[in-house]
C-alpha cells in the first residue's frame, strides 16, 4: 500500500519536469514520505523499466555526471489513471469515514 | 594519523581513510547483495555508487579536506540507508521477496578463516565455527598436539593454507551457517558494530553469559580445571625455561669458548663461531618456548601478554636465529663430507716375548719427574674431556699375524673427516699418540689425543700389531677393552681360577692359524662338554 503510493508520488514529482534523484528525495521528505535514497533507486528502474520514465545524463559542474529523469507519455497516462484511482479512493475513503466523527462523538457521548 | 587508500568510483578518483574505506567497503558488499538477486542489481548499485561518488564530491574541499573520513562515510551511509531499510521501498511483487523466503541453508557450513577472532590465522576459530566448539578449545587442542608429538604447529600451517579467510560478510555467515538473508544480514552487520564497539573485548564476557545461561555446572568445572592445568603447565614450562636459560648461560662458562678448553658439542664448532651459536641457540629453544606460555595465557585467561609488535619481534629474531644455526649446521657437517686416512708403519724390536701393558691416560699419576712434563699435560686434557671423549678418542688395535721370516711392525692408521680429502688428511696427521717399547714390553697409552686447535671431526685411531709367527704375547687384563677380536673370556676360562677370578693377564701364541691360548684348558670336564657340544649338533643336523 505505502509503495504503491510512494511510487504515484515519485511520478508526481517526476511529472511536474526534470528532476534528480535527490532533488526527489528532498520533495519526498518534504512530504514526510520518509524514505532513504538507497530506496529510491530500485523504485525509479523499475519505473524506467516499465516505460514510465526516462532519463537524461547531464555534465554537473561538480562531480560526476547525473541521471536526469523525466516522465514519458506512457507514464504520463499511468499518472492519469493513477490520479483518477486516487479520488476514487479519497472519495472511498472519505465516505466511508464521514460517519465516524458522529459515532465516535456518539459513543464518547 | 591514517593511512589513506585511493578508490575510484565511477571515474572519480577519492582518497579514503582505511577504517572509513572498510566500513564502505562492506556497506557496498551489503548492497550488492541486497539487489543481487534482481535483474536491474547492476543498474541499481551503479546509480547508488554514482550517488555515493557524487556526495563524497560535495564534501571535499580543495586545499582543505581532500580525504574521506569515517564521519563522512557514515553520514553518507545513513543518507543512503541501510539495507535493511530498503525493504520498505521493496515492491511486494517483486521476485528478491520470493528469494529471501529461500529456506536458509543452516547447517550447510563453509570452514573458513574468521578474521574477526584469531590469534595467528584465525583458524581455530574458523575450526569452531565449523563444529559449533568454542574456539579456545579447539586451540587448546592444537596447543596440546604441539607440546606431545609436535604435529599440531604442521597441521595449523596446512589448515592456514587450505582455508580461505572469510573476507565478506556473506562468507563470515556462511561460516557459521547461517543463511544469506537480509534479517540475518543487518544482525551479522549489527554484530559487527557492536563488536566494534567494545573494542573486540566482549570474548570473555560472552563465554560468561553463555555459561551463564547454560547454567551448565560440568563446562564449568571443565573449564576450571583446563585453567588450573593450564596454570601448572605455564608453571612448569617456566621452570623449564629457568633451566634452559641457566644451562645456556651456564655453557658459557663451564664448557668455555676459548681454545682448548672446549667440551662437546662446542669442540665440534669452530672457536670463532661458539659464542654466536650459543647465542643463537639460546634464541632458537626460548622463544619458542616464550611463545607457547604466551599462547597459553592467552587461550585460558584471556590475556595478551605480548603485544604484536613484540611478537613479531620475537618472530624475526626466532627465524635469524634458527637461519644462522642451520646456515652454520650445514656448514659444520659440511665439515665431516670427506674421510681420509692416514697410515704409518714402524718396526719393532724383535723379542721371543712381548709383554703388552696399557698406559691409561684418564688415571692421574704421581710424576715427580719434570722430563715427563708433557706427558703430564695431555694427561690432563684427556682427564678434562674425560667424559665425553673417552669412547671417541679411544685408541682400538688388532693383533695380525706375519710370516716367521718377517719382522714384527705396529702400523698406525689415523682417520679423520674434513670438508677436502687433504684437510681431513693434514688433520688425521695430528693425532697425537704415544706408543713405547721397552726391550719385551710394549706400553700402549689407552688414549690419542687431538690437537688443542683442533675441532672434532670424527678423529680415530686404529693400530695393528704386526707379529710374527712363533711370538709369545702377554697382555694386561686392562688393555683387552681395546683390542678386538680375541676371545679373552675364554682363554681367562682356561686358567681355571677358583671362585671367578681372572687372571691379570693372558698369555697367548701366534700360530699359523692365528692368535691362540697359550694356557691348555683343564683336561676331562671341558672336553666332555666339547663332545655333548658337537653331538648335540650333530644330532640337530641329521634331523
Amino acid at each position: 500500500m505505502r509503495k504503491g503510493i510512494l511510487e504515484y508520488c515519485i511520478l508526481s514529482i517526476i511529472s511536474r519536469g526534470e528532476i534528480y534523484a535527490s532533488d526527489i528525495i528532498g520533495e519526498l521528505k518534504k512530504a514526510r514520505l520518509l524514505v532513504v535514497e538507497g530506496t529510491l533507486y530500485p523504485l525509479l528502474t523499475r519505473l524506467k523499466n516499465n516505460g514510465l520514465l526516462s532519463y537524461v545524463w547531464k555534465e554537473s559542474t561538480s562531480g560526476p555526471p547525473r541521471k536526469y529523469y523525466q516522465i514519458t507519455p506512457a507514464g504520463l497516462e499511468v499518472l492519469i489513471r493513477l490520479d483518477t484511482t486516487w479520488e476514487e479512493l479519497v472519495f472511498a475513503v472519505q465516505t466511508s469515514m464521514e460517519g465516524r466523527d458522529k459515532q465516535t462523538t456518539e459513543s464518547s457521548n | 594519523m591514517n593511512r589513506t587508500i585511493i578508490i575510484n568510483i565511477n571515474g572519480i578518483v577519492f582518497h579514503i581513510e582505511e577504517d572509513a574505506y572498510e566500513v564502505l567497503r562492506s556497506y557496498m558488499i551489503d548492497v550488492k547483495k541486497h539487489f543481487g538477486h534482481t535483474a536491474d542489481s547492476h543498474e541499481i548499485v551503479g546509480d547508488i555508487e554514482n550517488r555515493i561518488a557524487e556526495m563524497f564530491n560535495e564534501r571535499i574541499v580543495q586545499g582543505k579536506k581532500e580525504v574521506i573520513a569515517m564521519q563522512d562515510v557514515s553520514e553518507v551511509i545513513a543518507q543512503m540507508g541501510r539495507v535493511s531499510d530498503f525493504e520498505t521501498g521493496e515492491p511486494e511483487e517483486d521476485s528478491t521477496e520470493a528469494a529471501y523466503d529461500m529456506p536458509p541453508m543452516s547447517g550447510q557450513r563453509k570452514l573458513m578463516r574468521d578474521p574477526d577472532d584469531k590469534v595467528f590465522g584465525g583458524v581455530c576459530s574458523g575450526l569452531g565455527h565449523y563444529f559449533d566448539i568454542e574456539a579456545r578449545w579447539i586451540r587448546l587442542i592444537l596447543v596440546l598436539l604441539f607440546i606431545f608429538g609436535g604435529t599440531g604447529f604442521l597441521l595449523y600451517i596446512i589448515l592456514w593454507i587450505v582455508m580461505p579467510v572469510a573476507k565478506t560478510r556473506a562468507d563470515r555467515m556462511a561460516m557459521r551457517g547461517e543463511a544469506p538473508n537480509l534479517q540475518n544480514f543487518k544482525r551479522s552487520f549489527q554484530e559487527e558494530m557492536e563488536g566494534l564497539r567494545t573494542n573486540f573485548t566482549g570474548a570473555e564476557e560472552g563465554l560468561k553469559s553463555g555459561l551463564n545461561s547454560a547454567g551448565n555446572f560440568f563446562v564449568r568445572a571443565f573449564v576450571v580445571l583446563a585453567k588450573v592445568l593450564g596454570v601448572l603447565v605455564i608453571m612448569g614450562m617456566c621452570g623449564g625455561l629457568i633451566t634452559l636459560l641457566i644451562a645456556i648461560v651456564a655453557s658459557f662458562g663451564f664448557l668455555g669458548s676459548e681454545n682448548g678448553m672446549a667440551m662437546f658439542p662446542l669442540n665440534v664448532i669452530e672457536p670463532d663461531f661458539r659464542t654466536p651459536m650459543l647465542v643463537s641457540a639460546l634464541f632458537v629453544a626460548i622463544i619458542p618456548f616464550l611463545a607457547l606460555v604466551a599462547l597459553i595465557i592467552r587461550i585460558l585467561f584471556n590475556k595478551s601478554v605480548i603485544g604484536q609488535y613484540t611478537g613479531f619481534t620475537m618472530l624475526v629474531a626466532w627465524l635469524i636465529a634458527v637461519g644462522f644455526t642451520t646456515v652454520y649446521g650445514t656448514r659444520t657437517l659440511n665439515d665431516f663430507r670427506e674421510e681420509s686416512t692416514v697410515v704409518e708403519e714402524r718396526p719393532l724390536e724383535k723379542q721371543e716375548v712381548y709383554h703388552l701393558s696399557k698406559n691409561d691416560l684418564t688415571v692421574i699419576r704421581l710424576q715427580t719427574d719434570s722430563a715427563d712434563r708433557i706427558s703430564r699435560i695431555r694427561q690432563r686434557a684427556i682427564i678434562r674431556n674425560h667424559n665425553v671423549l673417552e669412547g671417541h678418542s679411544r685408541m682400538h688395535m688388532r693383533i695380525v699375524k706375519v710370516d716367521a721370516t718377517q719382522e714384527p711392525s705396529i702400523t698406525y692408521e689415523y682417520s679423520a673427516h674434513g670438508a677436502t680429502y687433504e684437510r681431513a688428511a693434514e688433520r688425521a696427521g695430528r693425532i697425537d699418540y704415544q706408543f713405547q717399547q721397552l726391550g719385551g714390553k710394549l706400553i700402549f697409552d689407552s688414549h690419542f689425543n687431538i690437537d688443542g686447535n683442533d675441532l672434532m671431526r670424527h678423529q680415530q685411531l686404529y693400530l695393528k700389531l704386526n707379529m710374527p709367527v712363533g711370538a709369545t704375547l702377554i697382555i694386561d687384563r686392562d688393555l683387552q677393552r681395546h683390542i678386538w677380536d680375541l676371545p679373552f673370556n675364554q682363554c681367562e676360562d682356561n686358567y681355571n681360577y677358583p671362585d671367578g677370578d681372572r687372571p691379570d693377564k693372558t698369555e697367548w701364541t701366534m700360530t699359523e692359524s692365528g692368535l691362540k691360548c697359550a694356557v691348555i684348558p683343564p683336561p676331562i670336564e671341558e672336553e666332555t662338554i666339547d663332545e655333548e657340544r658337537t653331538i648335540n649338533i650333530d644330532t640337530v643336523q641329521k634331523n
